[in-house]
């Protein structure tokens, strides 16, 4: 088996995060503001949805698609994904820091889905950090 | 590119939740929550409603509809105007609205505005203060206040005397407490007579409520 197994898991635990968000976020119950809770604070919020998609959705598309790249990363084709990986990665990490900036600085609430998901994020940054410095030996190898 | 039969196992996985989650998002949206809540124990009925609170409707109606709110709260901002279509739909019967103060301590300027409008309510306009606040509710800072008592004609030496004062303080901590004491988890929590309402947030749901209480 070929596949990048950490960035395989670190999706699949993101894919069932944001899917979780997603499904409060359809959910009718009538939502309320609660003391304490952050997750109803994001929720309600206008961060929550962009052009009229729940952002939680974003993140489902951002998993997925990172769960695809890490199950088809093997030796011949790593080359060829890893810039798709680094700009989704990248992306994810620029929304991801805007997103918990909102919450530290205007909501002032903390959405422990959202922080769990924002921790995913870095640890797939990271990863592919190492994926890019290996890569960038790897070239410097082959190159003397 | 030849994909082995791991990496389409792992992909097959991943979207089978993707479907899963799809298919509980589905099922959540339609489900219908039960409008029935619990009953508030007789002894803290006293609790749930407090004579010198703010209220639209007959002081002896047969309903009393009681909101704990937040003017901060964006789910209370998305009620307002439902609400505001049930009180017009029940003007003219048996039918007491009434509001009681819960701003939530992570909605820096609630607690200001709760006591704003205490003192709108002293002048008589709690409900034209009320409806500002709700409308206008990402700005509720000391100057906002101030500018929506003069829109509404409030005396403005006593409304700035109040807030600098904060002479409501205890009016709108009398009304946490109570909330708190009711067992409030959040905002909007809403109360017809004395049952909990759970339902949902429009106007035919609640009307059902107030219906089926005034028979």
């Amino acid at each position: 088996m070929e596949m990048h197994k950490g960035l395989v898991g670190t999706a699949f635990l993101g894919l069932i995060l944001s899917g979780y968000l997603f499904i409060a976020y359809v959910s009718p119950e009538p939502i309320a503001c609660i003391s304490g809770e952050g997750c109803k604070a994001a929720q309600l919020s206008k961060y929550a949805s962009f052009l009229n998609i729940p952002t939680p959705a974003y993140g489902m598309i951002f998993y997925l698609t990172l769960g695809m790249l890490g199950a088809l990363w093997a030796e011949s084709t790593k080359k060829k994904l890893l810039p798709y990986l680094i700009a989704l990665v990248g992306s994810g990490f620029a929304v991801s820091a805007f997103l918990t900036s909102i919450e530290a600085f205007v909501l002032k609430a903390w959405c422990s889905w959202c922080v769990a998901s924002a921790i995913l994020v870095v640890i797939a940054s990271m990863m592919t950090v190492q994926l890019v410095l290996k890569n960038k030996q790897q070239s410097y190898g082959t190159n003397i | 590119m030849e994909l082995t039969s791991d990496t389409k196992f792992v992909i097959g996985i991943l979207i089978a939740t993707v479907l899963v989650i799809g298919g509980g998002a589905y099922f959540a949206n339609k489900k219908t929550p039960d409008a029935e809540g619990k009953i508030v124990p007789n002894s803290l009925v006293n609790r749930l409603v407090q004579e010198d609170s703010a209220t639209i409707g007959p002081k002896d109606a047969k309903v009393t509809f009681v909101e704990f709110g937040d003017f901060q709260c964006p789910s209370c901002g998305s009620l307002h105007p439902i609400l505001k279509d049930v009180k017009e739909k029940y003007k003219d019967q048996s039918v007491r609205f009434m509001f009681r103060h819960f701003p939530l301590p992570q909605h820096e300027h609630a607690f200001l505005a709760a006591e704003a409008a205490v003192e709108a309510g002293k002048q008589n306009k709690f409900w034209e203060f009320h409806d500002l606040l709700f409308e206008n509710q990402t700005n509720l800072k000391q100057e906002n206040l101030v500018a929506y008592a003069e829109k509404i004609g409030l005396h403005m030496d006593m409304f700035r005397s109040a807030l600098d004062s904060h002479a409501h303080k205890s009016t709108v901590e009398r009304d946490v407490a109570d909330g708190k004491a009711l067992g409030l988890g959040g905002t909007p929590t809403l109360f017809v007579n004395n049952r909990l309402y759970n339902g949902k947030h429009s106007v035919d749901a609640l009307s059902a409520a107030i219906d089926a209480a005034l028979k």
